[in-house]
């Protein structure tokens, strides 16, 4: 199986992060690292790769020379083709899924994070389906792999269970049982020697859309005043349930 | 008035629909699922639209459509804007519509469907997520349980409620747990640490209860109620069920900010 793993970073939510200008926050190489998504998407592809000694796994890794130190860490778990791709305008989720498209190749299985990086919501990936005019199993947390493989998520009360029988893109959300396991000492050696290539693409058309505004926020939340249900017990109970109720429908 | 339409969308099941003629500028919106996200990621690129994302506000100034969202884990938010054409975006909760269109979706390939042992929602496609935090007992978890299977939602629980034994280590939400996208994320029994924050999206809303007035939750949750949650959740119980039951309701108490 040909697989391709497309990793985003993001900026290590340890640090504080500021925009810069009229921008975003600046890609700093050393505070760049692995979403939780990116470590899910990895792993499944290593477990495919475990189990099926014929699978390659190629990288692409979203950035410029920022990229690099991250592109590096992912060819550690002994994945011999990662590249970069710089994204054009990482805020925009429509031309960073255009501009990944022709990156893609022919990959029978494309696996990437449920959120492609810091300005991504879950729509790149299902974009970048939509443009490869291939399959979109979204938010995968576990892959059981053998003879084939096989993709599973949980939707409402079941469980989804994908064959990947033909090219699928796939996004990978975190789950305790694809935790990415630790690289090798003398791959990640091999690794700082490594050739990282860059991909380079043609400008994808733009969708008309600006950036307007970049503002900080104090915290992870907006802060905001908090309606209090004073009263009785039964009165405050009746105030949250008002509120999940209306929220359920 | 503006020249921009904002449409709802609703699934109009598994047959593949074109989207119509559109006659001015619109703003397709979905809702903030799985299947939304799905279902609006297909559109935008099969009609090179341009796309928000999970919107917070959305504002139309002149003929320019102007909406905001958070990047960066929550942290930072942006400001977009469109002039024309034809843009998605996803919503928790749906603004102002101008009307509303059922796009059809085939679920192409289709996956097979096991029923989970528990019959319970799945914490990532939950619609309401009720954390518990170690300010909980067992029974208080188990009021939770029910609360969340009246409403359809999931339960969650904080890293220290987990490590105190009172909810499986799949139940975990939080920096090193699962992330949950949930339209409302209900905070029982927890401080709200930034920790625990990460694994919540940007754009749910929190309601919380904590016997401390002072806990930081209450900094960033829209709703909530200072009291012990062993007394009230049975009762929250009571009127979850009343309020589904169309039964008479009690008046909701007095509220302050």
């Amino acid at each position: 199986m040909n697989i391709l793993v497309l990793v985003a970073g993001v900026l290590d939510p340890k640090w504080p992060v500021a925009p810069m200008g009229d921008g975003l926050p600046e890609r700093v190489a050393d505070r760049l690292i692995l979403s939780p998504f990116d470590e899910a998407a990895l792993e499944i592809a290593l477990r495919i790769r475990d189990a099926q000694s014929d699978t390659v796994i190629h990288a692409i890794v979203a950035g410029g020379t920022e990229a690099i130190r991250l592109a590096r860490a992912v060819t550690a778990f002994n994945i011999a083709d990662v590249t970069t791709l710089d994204l054009p305008a990482p805020w925009d989720q429509g031309a960073t899924a255009r501009a990944l498209a022709p990156a893609c190749g022919d990959a029978d299985l494309i696996l990437m994070g449920r959120e492609f990086g810091d300005c991504d919501d879950g729509l790149v990936p299902p974009m970048l389906a939509g443009l490869l005019c291939r399959a979109f199993f979204g938010r995968v947390q576990v892959v059981e792999a053998g003879a084939g493989v096989r993709l599973m998520r949980e939707a409402e009360t079941c469980e989804e269970w994908l064959s990947v029988a033909r090219p699928v893109v796939a996004s990978v959300t975190n789950d305790r049982r694809i935790r990415l396991r630790k690289p090798l000492m003398k791959n990640v050696m091999m690794a700082r020697q490594a050739l990282i290539g860059t991909v380079t693409h043609c400008p994808a058309p733009t969708d008309g859309l600006d950036l307007a505004g970049v503002s900080a926020r104090a915290g992870s939340r907006a802060q905001m005043d908090c309606m209090m249900f004073d009263g009785s017990p039964e009165q405050q109970a009746s105030g949250l349930a008002a509120l999940l109720v209306e929220a359920a429908r | 008035m503006s020249h921009w339409q904002v449409l709802g969308v609703r699934s109009g099941g598994p047959c593949a629909t074109p989207l119509p003629d559109f006659d001015r500028p619109t703003l397709l919106v979905f809702p903030a699922t799985a299947e939304g996200e799905a279902l609006g990621g297909a559109t935008a690129a099969a009609n090179g639209a341009a796309v928000l994302g999970r919107i917070t506000s959305l504002t139309r100034e002149g003929q320019v459509l102007v909406a905001s969202r958070a990047t960066h884990g929550g942290r930072v938010a942006v400001r977009l804007r469109v002039a024309r054409g034809l843009a998605v975006a996803t919503v928790n909760d749906m603004p102002d519509l101008d009307g509303e269109i059922a796009l059809g979706a085939p679920a192409d390939p289709a996956p097979e469907r096991i029923a989970r042992a528990d019959r319970r929602v799945a914490l990532e496609s939950a619609r309401i997520v009720l954390g518990g935090g170690r300010g909980l007992d067992e029974a208080a978890f188990a009021q939770l349980e029910r609360i969340a299977d009246a409403l359809g939602g999931a339960v969650g629980a904080s890293l220290p409620a987990v490590d105190l034994g009172l909810a499986p280590v799949s139940q975990q939400v939080g920096q090193s747990g699962k992330f949950v996208t949930p339209a409302l994320y209900f905070a029982v029994g927890m401080s709200g640490t930034p920790q625990h924050l990460a694994g919540i999206g940007s754009a749910t809303r929190l309601v919380a209860l904590n016997t401390d007035p002072g806990a930081s939750i209450f900094r960033v949750a829209e709703a909530g109620a200072v009291a012990d949650a062993r007394t009230l959740l049975p009762l929250v119980l009571q009127a979850v069920e009343a309020r589904l039951g169309n039964s008479l309701q009690t008046p909701a108490g007095p509220v302050r900010k």
